[in-house]
């Protein structure tokens, strides 16, 4: 049996495997769409196996790499069946997916990515893949959305998404162009840290590097010449603190906060050199920096059980802010310009900035997930009428976050927060839902 | 102990004592009641492998659960998803336990009575058991849905199925109000399996091999 | 462990030559763009288009949820590929060199994704315009 008929075998199994799995109504939107490009995938593989010359040794590889690639791709799109993830959390990210993350296709010049989602793997395993842009067996791409399996409820910490959202929309022809010009100029502007990879890398072996940050790359026989050619990529460094940036635009202070102990709980001394990310430290301090530079962490005016609370989540959140220079690599300046371009591409794509909050609403939320009730957009007036608002998910978040970290909070744990800001997210769906339909 | 007109629950309800949140119109405000909603999952008894309800598998015993009786009660019933827009399909002779929307909350001195709304009840809807709502219960409320009807109900998150109406109750002596007890459903974010065993073990253990 | 370990491949190119070889057949009416299948080359060849028109070649490059992979703690040299678009690039601008000379970039390519929706929607082109983009598609092809 030549290698070509072997496979065209693999073709009719893939298809049979297509029929016993992604036929069935697998998560919340059916599985149809995936049925259909999967299908399209197999058949565009399948005639060019057909076709190929057995001899053709490159053209036969390519094809079983593809297969190979398709056959995965099923099988993970199947396991979305498991669910296992926050829906009311996907519904609203989604909802910023779809506005931004899109690409120009032949029928639509801004056709939203498909989406699904899994939940699977530790801590780290937060994700958001975006197919490649590069010539493929793909007709159209495919996003997807990874959650850690253990987390499912806790939405606070899913606002780290708003990193890997950036990795998305990076990934879209039209923003990457926007985004280099308007953001990336800044944060790799000339003069600073970032500038080039030999720039870093002075950073990084300046007089004033860390002891044990030397004493770790010593160890591992990096120098400040081979540091970006063996030991860590760059370019991945500079793509992750863009993705920093579009998270904090994204998703404001709950960003920030999700990150600090996500990224603290993986790297706990948050001087680790990795391969594809830059120091925690640093990325915690600029997140910090930027939260100031954005107004973020305005607090309101007048004394308030808020402006004490939001002033203690603050305080906690300067507790990952390392005081070490060394640990801040871009002028206050050039980050500021870096924000404002991420924060203009994402306000032409509503609702993916994150919108102000009204410090009104805010105070009657967070009187509510006190009490343990669901933080949402609904009160009761003086004559005992009920009035409903739109509220976004996000403050939803930042509430969560705020009385997480309270001393004289409810006193329940981070898990039930979580649960209640969950379950406000879903609910305030349905006030969303009744507001436009004029209920 | 009196059932609360719609002004008394009215003024409970401004004064943040009684909870039920959100309540997405006026109209779920009626003379005596509060209409409630559907929420978004569905738990749909499975028969499995299990013969019959067993009181004796609930009984807590020392040591770790043993695995099989876990198991059992994990897989009685299949969760679902029900997302809004979605449907939830209920066949005759079928009982789901689904959540409500809205998020409750009752002071000490408050009961609630859970029942089904009349004209889905006309449809074969119902509300398996009268539910009562126990004094400072905090969180959703489960409907235990049973259709006895002929034919299949189709169901949609959102939809006011139910009704609670509020009773005040009578105390003898004083009564310390945040002397509250939350019961095994406290802080129910979804419907869950109870435990039927829950302060009857002696009657259970009567004559079993399991010895106490 | 799996039963063999491969070292990374990039494909796109030899991907993109036989999608442009598949797609001037089209122009040629030898094939008829009927199911989704034919349109994958004509999707990818419009997304290498869009590519070429903002200059935008950053690409996913991490292993992601396909590779199953944990976090990494490695630097995987063979995975950097800033330059996998060189080639392809490069065939872009020489056939538009050829076939769209003293054209703008930006028309000249409106103009060849307009061609490509023609070819899928089954609408005719203007037999210029059709001979263009096929000769376009035709030594991209050759070249890439």
């Amino acid at each position: 049996m030549t290698t070509k008929a072997f496979l065209l075998g693999e073709c009719d199994n893939i298809g049979a495997l297509l029929d016993r799995t992604l036929r069935f109504d697998y998560g919340l939107e059916g599985s149809f769409e995936f049925y259909e490009e999967c299908s399209a995938r197999l058949g565009i593989l399948q005639s060019e196996l057909n076709a190929v010359d057995p001899a053709n040794l490159p053209q036969v590889g390519i094809l079983s790499r593809g297969l190979a690639e398709l056959t995965q791709l099923i099988c993970r799109i199947e396991r979305s069946s498991i669910g296992e993830y926050s829906w009311p959390f996907v519904e609203e990210l989604k909802r910023i997916a779809a506005s931004i993350c899109t690409e120009a296709t032949i029928d639509d010049p801004d056709a939203p990515l498909k989406v699904y989602v899994l939940a699977e793997g530790a801590l780290d395993a937060y994700c958001i893949y975006h197919e490649r842009l590069r010539p493929s067996y793909a007709k159209r791409r495919l996003l997807t959305i990874v959650f850690p399996k253990t987390l499912k409820h806790f939405v606070l910490l899913h606002s780290i998404l708003g990193h890997e959202i950036g990795h998305a929309i990076f990934g879209c022809t039209k923003h990457q162009a926007t985004l280099v010009k308007d953001v990336l100029s800044h944060l790799t502007h000339v003069g600073g840290a970032f500038e080039t990879a030999a720039a870093t890398a002075a950073h990084i072996f300046s007089n004033t590097v860390p002891p044990s940050v030397l004493a770790d790359l010593s160890s591992r026989g990096a120098t400040e010449a081979n540091l970006f050619v063996e030991f860590s990529d760059w370019s991945s460094w500079w793509e992750e603190l863009l993705c920093d940036v579009i998270g904090l635009v994204s998703f404001g202070p709950a960003f920030v906060a999700a990150e600090c102990s996500l990224l603290y709980s993986l790297d706990v001394t948050g001087l680790g050199v990795g391969p594809y990310h830059p120091l925690v430290a640093w990325r915690i301090n600029l997140l910090r920096r930027g939260a100031k530079l954005l107004g973020l962490d305005l607090l309101p005016e007048n004394d308030s059980p808020l402006k004490e609370a939001m002033q203690e989540f603050w305080n906690y959140i300067d507790t990952f802010v390392k005081n070490d220079p060394w640990c801040d690599v871009l002028d206050d300046a050039e980050f500021l310009a870096a924000l404002n371009g991420a924060e203009k591409l994402l306000s032409l794509h509503k609702p993916a900035a994150y919108p102000p909050p009204s410090f009104e609403a805010m105070e009657k939320m967070l009187s509510a997930i006190h009490r343990l009730v669901p933080p949402v957009g609904f009160a009761v007036d003086s004559q005992g009428e009920p009035h409903c608002d739109n509220v976004d998910f996000r403050h939803i978040l930042y509430v969560g976050w705020i009385e997480s970290r309270r001393q004289n909070g409810s006193g329940t744990t981070f898990s039930i927060v979580n649960k209640l800001c969950e379950h406000a997210i879903m609910q305030q769906r349905a006030i969303s839902i009744a507001l436009e339909g004029g209920m | 102990m009196g059932a609360l007109s719609k002004s008394a629950f009215q003024e409970r309800l401004k004064g943040g004592s009684l909870v039920v949140s959100p309540i997405l119109s006026g109209k779920q405000l009626g003379r005596s009641s509060i209409d409630l909603r559907m929420g978004t999952v569905a738990l749909m008894s499975r028969a499995g492998s299990q013969s019959h309800v067993d009181p004796r598998a609930y009984i807590a015993t020392p040591g770790p659960p043993q695995h099989a009786k876990v198991q059992v009660k994990q897989q009685k019933h299949e969760r679902h998803e029900v997302p809004y827009g979605r449907d939830l399909l209920l066949h005759p002779g079928s009982l789901v336990l689904v959540p409500t929307l809205e998020w409750v909350q009752l002071p000490y001195d408050l009961q609630g009575i859970v029942t089904a709304r009349s004209c889905w009840a006309r449809e074969g809807l119902n509300i398996a058991t009268a539910t009562i709502i126990n004094p400072s219960y905090r969180g959703i409320i489960t409907l235990e849905l049973a259709n006895f009807g002929e034919i299949p109900i189709r169901l949609f998150p959102g939809l006011r199925l139910a009704q609670i109406a509020l009773y005040s109750l009578d105390f003898v002596g004083d009564v310390q109000p945040d002397a509250a007890t939350h019961g095994q459903f406290d802080l129910s974010f979804e419907p869950a399996a109870g435990n039927v065993s829950l302060g009857d073990e002696v009657f259970l253990k009567l004559g079993s091999l399991d010895k106490p | 462990m799996s039963i063999i370990s491969q070292n990374y491949v990039d494909d796109s190119n030899l991907i993109a030559k036989r999608f442009a070889s598949i797609v001037a057949t089209y122009f040629e009416g030898a094939t008829e763009v009927r199911d989704g299948s034919a349109r994958v080359p004509l999707e990818n060849l419009y997304r290498i288009l869009e590519m070429y028109r903002f200059d935008a070649y950053r690409d996913e490059d991490r292993k992601g949820v396909l590779a199953l992979h944990v976090s990494e703690s490695r630097y995987d040299r063979s995975r950097n590929n800033e330059n996998w678009q060189a080639g392809i690039a490069a065939a872009l601008s020489q056939s538009l060199e050829a076939f769209y000379r003293n054209v703008p970039k930006e028309t000249a390519i409106a103009e060849l994704q307009e061609s490509l929706r023609s070819v899928a929607r089954g609408q005719p082109l203007p037999p210029d315009q059709s001979r263009k983009a096929h000769g376009f598609f035709e030594r991209f092809g050759q070249l890439v």
